[in-house]
């Protein structure tokens, strides 16, 4: 099992989003300084926080997948005997494996064609903020797989 | 196609599969059935979604829940309360209520609301002999203040999709908001008279200038937070997301000055976790900026309107027919997904029948709040049950006087457009 190696990925991503987060934060903050008190508008500073969020919410969906803090109503599922609930359960796991290729093949195409474009603000390739899209899908992709790995391991042995 | 759709949303998520997945998979199966659409498409929209300041407000306030709650700041308040209100009959249980009308002052979620008040009040109230099911109702419901008094995410979330002003909705969640607060502390006096409730007829002490002004002085700078933010956003010095921001700041100095809870090392962990919290929320709102453009182009919207003008063309029995719709599928599906569903057609009904765009939030807010205690699926009530620990048939028993106090809030909300749009348009225009 890639047991070493996948946690350190797993805090690469985790840190990352921490500090995208705090960056934004204070980001707005001296925006909010800049205007009110030495009178002058930063052009860069809301395109900043939007592409800082984007990246938040797409690395976020994995860590919130690894977990298990996606809302969901458990009323149904959670009824299940054994035998049907990891069935449905792999099913899910199936649903975020191609959720996550999805994330990275569409964010891929879509970030071809935007880094055409410059972005009005920061004055960077639209395909910064997208990037996003495909390394948290390539992030979730690989939570995915494992989930599968380690489930299948379980049922071997 | 649209029913096909719906349905297919309605049933993955009824069986279990997470909101975020059940939505992009609508979209995805949507945009890859109709002819002339192109999966790109999904990612395109998903992130014009994103693409957006206003919907900022929402990391920043989830952050700023997060400091507030490890600030200790919620203790504060509810000893104020106490003081306050403690000396009345069923004194805690008004203090808890006025305690959570506090923190929604300075805390955008009910769950936050909800979770850091139950997680001091509760304890107390169960060893006064309180009853753990009404105690843990109670807060779930008073908990919905959190969203409705402003700051508020739901608020957030509603605006950046409808496109209605953030600040404005937020000054329109005012009065509403105390209301809902007084309308329950009103339920809890019905309740002191009732024979199988003798808890909350017993006194503590009475009431003192004396200990008020005593606790003031430890308690000011929580009470300080709702002046800043509020009174931020109605001089017109920031705007409601740069008010998250600032109320970050706030809760930080608060934490690690004030109240000396909060250290350097506990900040990574914090800010991990508004990320996660941020992602439950704002992922889900991606991913149906994609199906809900996909139902928009399917013409679901105007298909919602057609069925309303149907059924009348008064705008009062609109929103009344609005609000049943939008409860009864909240106590289903998740609340957020069914606003964020209902959020398009909503802004065009407020437009073809000229209806205040802030009653029309309000209206929406309000019934997901209510959809969010409304038992089988009532995410509030989860917190405060487990907080509780106690069974959850027990609190769902408790739990319908408080939904029929805040039901009856957003009843006049909806006759008297003014309760929503009064503070709103004087000061905003």
């Amino acid at each position: 099992m890639p047991g070493r190696a996948g946690s350190a990925v797993d805090r690469c991503a985790e840190a990352l989003a921490a500090a995208i987060f705090g960056l934004i934060v204070c980001i707005a903050l001296i925006q909010v300084f800049c205007r009110y008190v030495i009178n002058y508008s930063l052009s860069w500073s809301e395109e900043a926080q939007i592409f800082g969020h984007i990246w938040i919410v797409f690395l976020g969906i994995p860590i919130a997948y690894r977990r298990g803090a996606h809302l969901y109503i458990e009323t149904f599922c959670d009824k299940l005997p054994p035998g049907p609930r990891s069935v449905f359960n792999l099913l899910l796991e199936l649903t975020w494996l191609a959720f996550a290729l999805s994330l990275m093949v569409l964010g891929w195409m879509v970030a071809r064609i935007a880094h055409l474009q410059e972005s009005p603000g920061l004055e960077v390739p639209m395909s910064y903020p997208y990037a996003g899209m495909v390394l948290g899908g390539a992030y979730l992709f690989f939570v995915a797989v494992r989930r599968i790995l380690t489930r299948a391991w379980r049922v071997g042995a | 196609m649209i029913w096909i759709l719906l349905a297919l949303m309605l049933g993955t998520m009824l069986l279990g599969m997470p909101i975020l997945l059940a939505i992009a998979l609508v979209g995805y199966v949507g945009i890859a059935a109709v002819p002339g659409l192109v999966l790109p498409l999904f990612a395109q929209k998903m992130f014009a979604q994103l693409d957006s300041f206003t919907l900022l407000a929402l990391p920043y306030f989830i952050l700023a829940g997060a400091l507030m709650s490890a600030s200790g700041m919620s203790k504060q308040l509810v000893d104020f309360s106490r003081v306050l209100v403690g000396h009345l009959r069923a004194g805690l249980a008004h203090a808890s209520v006025v305690a959570c009308m506090v923190f929604a002052g300075v805390s955008g979620s009910s769950t936050a609301d909800a979770s850091a008040i139950s997680a001091i009040v509760i304890p107390t109230m169960k060893q006064s002999g309180y009853k753990p099911g009404f105690a843990a109702a109670l807060i779930a419901t008073a908990g919905t203040i959190g969203a409705i008094i402003p700051p508020s995410m739901t608020m957030v979330v509603y605006g950046s999709i409808a496109q209605v002003s953030i600040g404005g909705l937020f000054l329109g969640g005012i009065i509403p908001g105390i209301m809902v607060g007084l309308f329950l502390m009103a339920t809890i006096k019905i309740y002191t008279f009732h024979p199988d409730y003798p808890e909350l007829r017993v006194t503590h002490g009475r009431f003192e200038w004396g200990a008020l002004g005593r606790s003031l002085l430890e308690v000011w700078p929580a009470l300080f937070g709702p002046v800043i933010i509020i009174g931020g956003i109605l001089t017109g010095i920031f705007t409601a997301t740069e008010a998250g921001a600032v109320a970050c700041l706030y809760a930080l100095v608060l934490g690690m000055v004030f109240y000396r809870r909060i250290k350097w090392r506990d900040l990574p962990g914090i800010l991990l976790d508004s990320a996660v919290m941020t992602t439950m929320v704002s992922g889900v709102i991606a991913v149906a900026g994609a199906s809900g453009w996909l139902l928009g182009y399917l013409e679901f919207n105007e298909g919602a309107l057609k069925f309303v003008t149907s059924m009348s063309q008064h705008p009062t029995m609109v929103l009344l027919i609005m609000a049943a719709v939008m409860i009864v599928l909240g106590t289903f599906v998740d609340s957020l997904a069914v606003l964020l569903v209902f959020a398009p057609a909503a802004i065009q009904i407020s437009k073809v029948y000229g209806i205040d765009p802030f009653q029309m939030g309000l209206v929406m807010v309000m019934c997901n709040q209510i959809g969010a205690v409304s038992p089988p699926t009532a995410p509030l009530l989860f917190v405060t049950t487990s907080i509780a620990q106690t069974s959850y048939s027990e609190v769902n028993r408790h739990v319908w006087w408080f939904m029929l106090a805040e039901t009856l809030v957003l009843v006049l909300v909806i006759l008297m457009p003014g309760l929503a749009g009064w503070i709103p348009h004087y000061f905003l225009g």
